[in-house]
């Protein structure tokens, strides 16, 4: 179906306007000649041509107003969407900014809390020393595995 | 003839399906969020409390640093999800 509205809908808009303004011209005309002695054994066949053409045009003419809502429609979708990315670009920015301002301070936490311990690190040697399994238990919370150490 | 009228009628009555060529571009995420997170250091064999301090710091810095990029992972989604929501 929608072929044959395809090929129809090649031609321009405004031949299906005169179609459908030839189509009612054609009933109407086809209701007159019924009055006009020996014309009046066409008016049958005209006015159903009439009716025919008329049909046809204002399907074309449905097709091309629902062509144009569509159209419509898509180019507010278009201009929405282009909306949507400038904003999606504009939340971009603004997270990643965020973010590398948080990391900023964190790495300066760092560089304070190690040089504070560098600063003080004669004093916390001299109190405490650690056993080696001290190392091996930590290292072991800092990996992900499998083995949990706990016997049963 | 009653036939082509009612084939035309029927035509005529046949409902259309549009779908609206709109392309939608999945939206990126920043670079410097789109990276794993690092894994912790580990301490090296010592007897010093104040190095194993210095790792303990490091390692406390690379959890909060994975934190903020699940934070700003968070953030992104909601986000991005309501300005894909506003597109209607």
């Amino acid at each position: 179906m929608w072929q044959i509205q395809w090929l129809l809908g090649l031609l321009p808009d405004w031949v299906w306007h005169v179609v459908l303004f030839l189509g009612i011209a054609a009933v109407l005309a086809g209701m007159f000649l019924k009055m006009v002695p020996f014309v009046s054994t066409y008016s049958l066949p005209i006015k159903a041509i009439g009716a025919a053409v008329t049909a046809l045009a204002l399907w074309m003419e449905g097709g091309i107003a629902t062509e144009a809502k569509w159209l419509e429609r898509v180019a507010e979708l278009e201009e929405q969407v282009k909306v949507a990315e400038a904003k999606s670009a504009q939340v971009n920015t603004v997270i990643e900014t965020v973010y590398v301002d948080k990391i900023q301070i964190v790495e300066k936490t760092k560089v304070i809390t190690r040089n504070a311990i560098r600063n003080s690190a004669n004093k916390i040697d001299r109190v405490c020393k650690i056993e080696p399994e001290v190392i091996t238990i930590l290292n072991d919370a800092a990996k992900i595995t499998a083995n949990t150490g706990v016997k049963k | 003839m009653k036939a082509i009228l009612a084939i035309i009628t029927v035509s005529a009555l046949t409902a259309c399906t549009a779908v609206t060529p709109v392309k939608r571009n999945f939206p990126a995420v920043p670079a410097s969020i789109n990276k794993p997170c690092e894994t912790l250091k580990e301490v090296e064999k010592t007897d010093k409390l104040s190095e194993v301090l210095v790792t303990v710091t490091d390692n406390y810095s690379r959890s909060l640093e994975c934190q903020l990029k699940v934070d700003a992972w968070i953030e992104w989604y909601t986000q991005q999800k309501k300005v894909f929501e506003s597109v209607k």
